[in-house]
């Protein structure tokens, strides 16, 4: 019975399967699960460094959370692709373990005026403005013992009222991109900063100013695009500039493109959120309004629901709008597998507002 | 009124195997080749697959003659069409309490004879025996033998410290 030799040889086991099949094991465990399996032996090691897995990983974890553009993995080296996939892992686990530090966020007195504030995605980093025109960056792992780190001088030749900063994760490289925005009486300027929050104390770096001669209004920044929502009572107006092309082009003049609203005219608008999947979320008075804003299309209404009259309108969640894929507030906790770094205006958002650091 | 078609199978050792048609037609490879050959009296041959195998892939095939099979030209890296995660219905959960040595088989088997679905339910049933096991019981249940150095051993465990405590 020759044939029955090899079969006795190559017992089947799992190391004995054909590359592509412990590819296709490995490609439904988790990210932390892969990286266990490497330190298993040096087949399922080399098993661990496949393009295709890291591919598989990452596509199916943006399809887990909703994220419609990813970067071009087309051309990525598998560290590449690892590294993009270890880096969204970290930045959930980072997340979640910012959740838990509500308590201790609430109960720090501080001696400044906070006029807004952002947690940096990760919950490490909280930036924060003050009424004297300054930024602020706080390391709340740190949070009863450290002073902050100041990040932007006042500019006192450069404001009416108002100064706004708002932060994003970059690619996810750890980096985020900073926008101020200072009023100033003819229109306004948006400084845009890059802070690297690798390395053990934040550093910050200038990328440009953006000046418009528009009357300033609310500035929301998500993805590529820096949108403002300019306060006028009878015609508000969404401009949404991309402000990574400004920075490629090194040209930072004002070339927004402007969407005036279609009827009926919702009258005063605040914006909300916006998501990096181009979705703009405002409030009127009377209604909540999503937009869509792709690539410099016009804006689509996406619906509009009555808030109910028992909520102040400002706690107005993206859950309240009833968008499938986001997460509801009940089931909303640190362990939620929903949450993603793409959800970083709503965990902020969630976490803290100005009012819980006034002193 | 004729009687289902069948066609005849034949195992590597030698074991043949008469089923409907529709039954062995899960398999994408027989499927192309009864419209290669054409019907034919001859059985066709699986020297890849021996009979106890082959014998828990056709009861596999049987019970799902019925499903609508997955469009061939699917994009793999996009399989929205699959089931999330490492969800496995009762039966197949059922059908796939085998041994070890048998459940690598019937995955060599399932992608051999390109049957996706159930190619799917040995991937997913071997990511739910890894899933919560450390590096030492994995090579516990796999019976692996740890070929590392102690100094790579340690690099790799430095590398991949952060993922540990979940």
């Amino acid at each position: 019975m020759a044939r029955l030799i090899p079969a006795f040889i190559l017992k089947c086991v799992f190391t004995n399967l054909p590359d592509e099949l412990l590819v296709e094991v490995l490609a439904l465990l988790e990210v932390a699960e892969i990286l266990k399996i490497r330190q298993v032996c040096r087949r399922l090691d080399v098993c661990t460094r496949d393009t295709v897995l890291w591919r598989r990983v990452i596509l199916r974890m943006a399809r887990d959370c909703a994220i419609s553009a990813l970067p071009s993995m087309s051309r990525m080296s598998v560290e590449e692709l690892e590294h993009l996939a270890i880096r969204r892992t970290r930045a959930k686990q980072r997340i979640k373990e910012g959740l838990s530090r509500q308590i201790e966020l609430r109960t720090r007195q501080v001696p400044i005026r906070v006029s807004s504030c952002h947690l940096v995605p990760g919950g490490q980093w909280l930036i924060t403005s003050t009424w004297a025109h300054e930024v602020y960056c706080w390391d709340l792992d740190n949070w009863a013992m450290k002073e902050p780190i100041l990040l932007t001088q006042p500019d006192e030749a450069n404001y009416i009222e108002d100064l706004l900063l708002t932060a994003i994760d970059y690619r996810n490289s750890g980096r985020c991109i900073l926008a101020v925005a200072r009023q100033r009486s003819d229109g306004y300027k948006i400084e845009l900063y890059s802070l690297d929050f690798t390395q053990s104390i934040p550093r910050i770096s200038v990328l440009g100013t953006i000046t418009s001669s528009r009357v300033y209004g609310t500035i929301l920044i998500s993805g590529s695009y820096i949108t403002c929502v300019l306060h006028s009572p009878k015609t508000p107006l969404i401009e949404s500039l991309n402000w990574e092309q400004c920075i490629s082009r090194k040209r930072f003049d004002y070339t927004a493109i402007i969407f005036s609203l279609p009827p009926p005219n919702p009258g005063f608008l605040h914006p909300k959120t916006m998501r990096s999947n181009g979705l703009l979320i405002c409030n009127t008075w009377k209604e909540i309004l999503v937009f869509k804003l792709s690539d410099f299309q016009p804006v689509t209404r996406l619906g509009a629901i009555d808030p109910t009259p028992a909520a102040p309108y400002w706690w107005y969640t993206p859950d309240d709008l009833r968008i499938p894929g986001w997460p509801s507030p009940a089931t909303f906790s640190p362990s939620d597998t929903h949450l993603q770094p793409s959800e970083f205006c709503y965990t902020e958002y969630l976490l803290i507002t100005p009012a819980i650091l006034w002193s | 009124m004729s009687a289902a078609p069948q066609v005849t199978l034949e195992s590597s050792d030698g074991e043949k195997f008469k089923v409907d048609k529709e039954v062995a037609e899960r398999s994408v490879l027989i499927k192309n080749m009864i419209e290669d050959v054409g019907e034919s009296d001859n059985p066709i041959p699986l020297p890849n697959v021996n009979a106890s195998v082959l014998k828990k892939v056709l009861e596999y095939c049987e019970h799902h003659r019925g499903d609508p099979l997955p469009a061939a030209d699917a994009d793999p890296s996009n399989d929205d069409n699959r089931k999330r995660a490492t969800e496995i219905s009762d039966w197949d959960q059922k059908f796939i309490q085998v041994d070890q040595e048998m459940l690598f088989e019937i995955i060599l088997a399932a992608n051999y004879m390109d049957i996706k679905p159930l190619l799917d339910v040995g991937c997913k049933t071997v990511a739910n025996m890894i899933k919560g096991k450390t590096p030492e019981e994995i090579r516990k249940l796999f019976n692996i033998v740890n070929d590392f150095t102690p100094e790579e051993e340690a690099q790799i465990k430095k590398e991949n410290e952060w993922a540990e405590d979940r």
